[in-house]
């Protein structure tokens, strides 16, 4: 395949009274590949996400394209929405209890989307579902199948978020902050099964993060989003550890690193 | 996305002046009365409005506007006074509840409110009616006794929460009273939950009020409210729907007017309400 | 879970006593002498001490308590003084009548309200929405039995198309008896249906905006299905509360209605045992209506426990 699988090409998101939110983004995510997102909070990178799978907050003003498999995406309210979100392109969410229905068991949440997608009745989805919760190395999956999301642990939660997320094998992943919400030693893991699925089955993965360290393990390229401009961009080793821009240098200085300085970060530049 | 433009408080105005007028207008018949409301003429008898008094005139010919105007001062002091009493000892209890919430003065006192809460106004105050005699005390006490479940679990969240604040464990560290801390900070801090409570109570009690003396359980002949006009007037449907319509448009116009004030007041308190709830 | 319901039914059972003593002490204690009250104080003394022996009223309170809750418990709720026949049957037969015309009334104000409520949240200030909020705001206002006298106007008077009052009784064919129902269940389902409408749509916009609903529609799922299979379920806990909450209102309504109908229901009986000073009657009738209102809660408490996972959980 030459041509990427997304071409985001000047993506301008602003707000009903006009306050930008994202200015004039361009980038390209070829298949197989992974591609993080760096910043802070209020840096644009989960709207970027958000945009690319069409699930802006209602209100917002954008501007520019973005093309996904040579075909531009639908506008924001456009039905056709329906079939692409889920089949084409999936996301995992930040918040894995929140992120799941409380009143509905895990095998009945995987299965929504292949039923929904794929025509199958649901008896059949829920065998599908145990399958797909298997991959995801939830233990003893069959058993727990009626669980509810509650009952499980927050790193067994997020894999059912990945599981409902690539259900369907969509060419495009797109996981907003997977592992914050998690404890360290979990979000290793969860990082690894991102990783195998993602060389399994060939699929684009859009890792946004504000750590480094989890940037730096699971993505081959990066871009670095500040105030909502692309501040850099290149390969993730690249970019770690030979920063060209002051903001990226500074980011990369204000994590705690067993000593107890702490740098501010610069505000000169743009 | 934040909420940009402030919404002008336009119900809470409507409400306001609703309620304004209302309340003026049940003043004013303290002093004043287009013509005397227990003034019988039998000769204008179920004459339609306009023709005979501004609101026509009722079976035994009164002026069915004067009788409105007393009988909105006295649904009105009734329903307050009621939800004084519910608001008062509510809150008390509340407040006391949540100096320990586990403890047995909380359990008794919330299963007690769910004991209150079960018996509907209407027949409490039926059997407070059978021996205390109907009337406005009888009323009053019901009704106010109905509202204090509501008020005590209100005002019990409500300090609850405020009680998990660190400022407080802050005070009793210092040694300061659970008593004491109850009467200040908590009780002002509770005071903006309860007030919109209070205002959709005030409206709760109307209605009970009002359905009170359309039984019956109401002061006797002489001092009107605005229900048993409307029991009345069910025997003369045919000829003189005024006779029934009027009072309950009136009630409806105060509890819209009570409503709006609340919403109002819960809109403008909260304007995370932007959920519209 | 089990434990959970067994718990449960424990303080349903505890707060059915507690009102059963509440409704006795107010009815037998209070007024001090009932026979007094019954027969009025211009009544001889003989008659009042041969109504005392009668109604036990010279046993201690506690045993006069346990007696008429052990009766009660069999269904024998004494003898009504002024009909001089048991009360059980008195209540029996109103009951054919109350209790259809509240589940009329719940059904008819759920059916009209919810929908109605998820339809305003769904286009938020579209014409359903701010229709929907008016129609709540002005049913809340009106009195009931205002109501009532309105629809009878309207429907009975003008129309003539449905009786303004009585009840033929359901022996006389479900029909005609139904139709004696229609307009007492409309006027009773008004007031609620409005409170309805805005929890119903306060709660399905709340449960909008969470992340959940957000992860079905990355699934594909449109906005309607999610509506209706994620939102609403989880919308539905703080509706089926209201529902709860109110129902105590909607017995009070109950008693209104009946009066302003005519209908040989509860309400009226208590009415009537008012009017005639017969204590035995007024406690049966309070007791059984308060009892509904209290199995209403606690059912309304299983149904939150249906439909939300999370507090079937027994805490550890």
């Amino acid at each position: 395949m030459t041509q990427p699988l997304v071409r985001v090409e000047g993506l301008s998101i602003e707000t009903a009274s006009g306050r930008p939110i994202l200015r004039d983004l361009s980038l390209t995510l070829g298949r197989g590949k992974t591609l993080g997102l760096a910043g802070e909070s209020g840096s644009g990178k989960t709207m970027t996400a958000l945009g690319v799978i069409g699930l802006l907050p209602a209100g917002l003003k954008t501007t520019g394209r973005i093309v996904f498999e040579d075909n531009p995406l639908p506008d924001a309210n456009d039905p056709a929405w329906d079939d692409i979100r889920g089949r084409r392109i999936g996301m995992v969410f930040q918040e894995p209890l929140t992120a799941l229905n409380p009143a509905m068991s895990i095998a009945d949440q995987v299965a929504e989307g292949l039923v929904r997608h794929r025509g199958i009745g649901w008896r059949q989805g829920r065998r599908d579902a145990v399958a797909l919760l298997d991959r995801v190395r939830i233990p003893r999956a069959a058993e727990r199948a009626k669980n509810y999301p509650h009952e499980l642990s927050g790193g067994q939660r997020q894999r059912v978020g990945i599981a409902i997320a690539i259900a369907l094998r969509p060419a495009l992943l797109i996981a907003d902050e997977p592992t914050t919400a998690l404890d360290v030693t979990v979000q290793r893991e969860i990082l690894d099964l991102l990783s195998e699925l993602v060389r399994d089955e060939e699929m684009a993965l859009m890792l946004i993060s504000h750590n480094p360290g989890v940037l730096s393990y699971a993505t081959e390229n990066l871009l670095v989003l500040r105030h909502g401009d692309c501040v850099e961009s290149g390969p993730t080793r690249q970019v770690l550890t030979a920063p060209s821009h002051a903001y990226t240098r500074g980011l990369l200085e204000a994590i705690p690193r067993g000593s107890h300085r702490q740098r501010r970060l610069p505000m000169e530049g743009r | 996305m934040s909420a940009s433009t402030r919404k002008r408080p336009l119900g809470l105005i409507a409400g306001l002046v609703l309620t304004g007028l209302l309340l003026a207008v049940a003043l004013l018949s303290l002093v004043w009365t287009p013509a005397s409301p227990t003034k019988m003429q039998i000769l204008l008898k179920l004459k339609p409005p306009l023709v005979a008094g501004l609101l026509g005139t009722d079976q035994y010919g009164r002026d069915i506007a004067s009788l409105l105007m007393v009988g909105a001062w006295n649904s009105l002091s009734i329903a307050f006074l009621s939800v004084l009493i519910g608001a008062g000892v509510g809150t008390a209890l509340g407040l006391a509840c949540a100096i320990k919430r586990a403890g047995i003065f909380a359990t008794l006192v919330l299963r007690g409110c769910d004991v209150l809460f079960a018996i509907p106004p209407i027949l409490s105050a039926m059997m407070l009616g059978a021996f205390i005699g109907p009337g406005r005390f009888t009323a009053i006490i019901a009704i106010g006794v109905f509202m204090i479940p509501v008020f005590t679990r209100i005002a019990f969240a409500a300090a609850s929460r405020i009680w998990a604040r660190d400022y407080i464990m802050a005070a009793r560290a210092r040694g300061k009273g659970a008593a004491r801390v109850s009467i200040e900070p908590v009780a002002p801090n509770i005071a903006p939950p309860i007030l919109v409570p209070g205002t959709i109570q005030l409206r709760l009690a109307l209605l009970p009020e009002a359905s009170l003396s359309f039984l019956g359980l109401r002061p006797p002949p002489p001092a009107p409210t605005r229900g048993p006009r409307l029991a009345a007037a069910q025997t003369f449907l045919r000829p003189a729907p005024w006779l029934a319509l009027l009072p309950g448009l009136a009630i409806a116009l105060s509890v819209l007017g009570f409503n709006l004030i609340g919403d109002g007041f819960r809109d403008l308190l909260d304007p995370k309400a932007e959920t519209g709830r | 879970m089990i434990g959970l319901v067994l718990r449960r039914l424990a303080g349903l059972v505890l707060t059915l006593v507690a009102v059963s003593a509440l409704i006795f002490a107010v009815m037998n204690i209070l007024p001090g002498d009932a026979a007094a009250i019954m027969l009025g104080t211009s009544a001889s003394e003989d008659t009042l001490a041969a109504l005392r022996s009668e109604l036990g009223l010279d046993r201690p309170v506690v045993w006069r308590y346990l007696a008429w809750i052990a009766g009660a418990l069999h269904g024998d709720f004494g003898r009504s003084y002024t009909y001089g026949v048991p009360v059980s049957e008195l209540i029996g037969e109103r009951l054919s009548l109350t209790l259809p015309l509240a589940g009329i009334a719940l059904v008819l104000s759920v059916l009209v309200s919810v929908p109605l409520g998820v339809a305003a949240a769904a286009r938020r200030r579209g014409i359903i929405d701010g229709l929907a909020t008016l129609f709540a705001q002005m049913s809340v206002a009106m009195p009931a039995f205002w109501v009532a006298i309105l629809l009878i106007i309207l429907f009975s008077v003008q129309g003539g198309w449905l009786p303004a009052g009585g009840f033929p009784g359901w022996q006389v064919g479900f029909w005609p008896a139904l139709k004696a129902l229609i307009l007492p269940s409309v006027a009773l389902a008004l007031p609620q249906a409005g409170v309805l409408t805005r929890v119903t749509r306060g709660a399905v916009l709340d449960v909008m905006h969470e992340d959940f609903a957000r992860t079905a529609r990355a699934k594909g799922i449109s906005r309607r299905v999610t509506l209706w299979r994620h939102v609403l379920p989880n919308a539905a806990g703080p509706i089926v509360t209201v529902l709860g909450l109110q129902f105590t209102f909607l017995v009070a309504g109950a008693v209104l209605i009946e009066n302003v109908f005519s209908l040989p229901g509860l309400g009226r009986l208590a009415y009537q045992a008012l009017a005639q000073r017969d204590i035995v009657v007024m406690q049966a009738v309070v007791l059984l209506l308060s009892g509904l209102v209290i199995v209403v809660n606690f059912l309304v408490d299983l149904l939150q426990m249906r439909l939300d996972p999370r507090l079937r959980a027994t805490p550890a």
